[in-house]
């Protein structure tokens, strides 16, 4: 995995779930594109020594939450929504939300919980790993990660129907780490 | 299992990706024996479904695989061309410091350049450029400030050519041009520009010598000093001098 070609490859295979994933987690542009490159570019430098490809794709997707929370650090911290309280029941809202969801919508409600809900969200929706799989990207416990995909879930669809009134929330500055 | 345990279970279920998993099986089941629950995974089906495809939908830049790659592609060529910088800068050194080491710096006489040359032939030498191309040897010899002018006698412009390296007589540059002969054995020809060396050659009749083991001949011509040597006998040398 250290010939240009590989190089070439993998970037080919991966960037645009990088992206999308990078976005999901920062909801900018310009900052989603820099830790697809950044995360990249320690590849270049580290990473290449890894030879499954399989591998490498978690590799990736590791370095680049790895990233955006140290990136998170040295931020100014925004308040998000820490999950006391949410529905017991998922809303009834299939058949609507197919024909008037958009991305802006999605990231919206995504971007109004904190990043421990997030990021497990995030790989929950847009690929296609099992739970063992996306708590192994963020370095987290198996159930945690579990909790924190129903929790998450189940918040995200209440704030995407309006089904119910907002659960009382508790604001909170925190990111959280749990980086691999 | 209960449907309202079933339930629990698969609020977290993605339809096409976790069929597989173990965990998810007898809630299945039970679905499928329960219309209502079964209606309500279809509806969080759908609703997966459409959260997922709008975040698949969202638009990554134009141009962002080409700057990943182009930030880390290699360049060969800057590289190759700093290598092979190196590489000649690293010839010249040495073979500078070859030279200067035994070489007079005021006095200089003419057997003695003649005796440094042969010594230099006479064992394992580094060669500035190989190839057996007359004109890239002069061109390389020109780019770095080489005798490139230099005539060479008939029966020498038909011997096969290995390659040249430049050295230095102190501050005079000195051309050396190695040749195979048809027995395998090699010929160096050196060139310098005239400078005030004690007993240089003043004509262009060949001088015989031998220095180092080898059989030189040295003449002038066309405002340069040629020595010309190789191991061997003196009537082996003489078919490659001037007519």
């Amino acid at each position: 995995m250290s010939s240009p070609k590989d190089f070439e490859t993998l970037v080919q295979d991966h960037y645009r779930d990088l992206y999308h994933f990078a976005y999901s987690l920062t909801r900018a542009e310009s900052e989603a594109s820099d830790l697809v490159q950044e995360t990249f570019h320690i590849w270049a430098k580290k990473g290449s020594q890894l030879r499954e490809l399989r591998s490498a794709k978690s590799w990736l997707f590791t370095t680049l939450h790895r990233e955006f929370l140290q990136a998170r650090r040295h931020q100014t911290r925004f308040p998000e929504v820490e999950l006391d309280d949410v529905q017991e029941d998922l809303p009834l809202a299939g058949a609507s939300l197919a024909n008037t969801l958009d991305a802006a919508t999605v990231l919206a409600a995504l971007g109004e919980l904190a990043v421990a809900y997030r990021a497990p969200l995030a790989l929950y929706y847009l690929q296609d790993y099992s739970y063992r799989e996306i708590a192994d990207v963020l370095g987290v416990p198996l159930g945690t990660v579990q909790s924190r995909i129903a929790r998450g879930k189940a918040r995200l669809l209440e704030m995407l129907t309006g089904s119910s009134e907002r659960p009382d929330i508790e604001e909170t500055s925190t990111g959280e780490g749990g980086a691999a | 299992m209960t449907s309202r345990e079933a339930r629990e279970i698969l609020k977290t279920y993605r339809p096409g990706v976790d069929w597989a998993d173990a965990a998810f099986h007898e809630a299945l089941e039970v679905a499928k024996r329960d219309p209502e629950l079964a209606a309500w995974l279809r509806e969080q089906g759908l609703a997966y479904d459409a959260i997922r495809t709008s975040l698949r939908s969202i638009p990554v830049p134009e141009g962002l695989a080409a700057d990943i790659l182009a930030r880390h592609r290699p360049n060969p060529r800057p590289w190759r061309n700093i290598l092979q910088i190196a590489a000649a800068i690293a010839v010249l050194l040495s073979v500078a410091a070859f030279w200067l080491k035994d070489w007079p710096s005021t006095g200089a006489r003419f057997t003695d350049y003649r005796a440094s040359m042969a010594a230099l032939v006479s064992k394992k030498y580094p060669m500035s450029l190989e190839t057996p191309d007359p004109a890239l040897v002069r061109k390389f010899l020109a780019n770095n400030q080489s005798p490139a002018d230099y005539v060479l006698p008939s029966t020498l412009r038909g011997t096969p050519l290995l390659g040249c390296a430049t050295l230095s007589w102190g501050s005079n540059p000195v051309s050396l041009l190695c040749f195979r002969k048809p027995n395998g054995e090699d010929l160096w020809l050196f060139v310098t520009e005239p400078v005030a060396m004690q007993g240089a050659p003043d004509s262009t009749a060949p001088e015989f010598a031998e220095a180092s083991g080898l059989t030189t001949a040295s003449w002038r011509a066309g405002g340069k000093i040629y020595l010309l040597s190789s191991r061997g006998r003196v009537d082996e040398l003489t078919p490659y001098l001037p007519e």
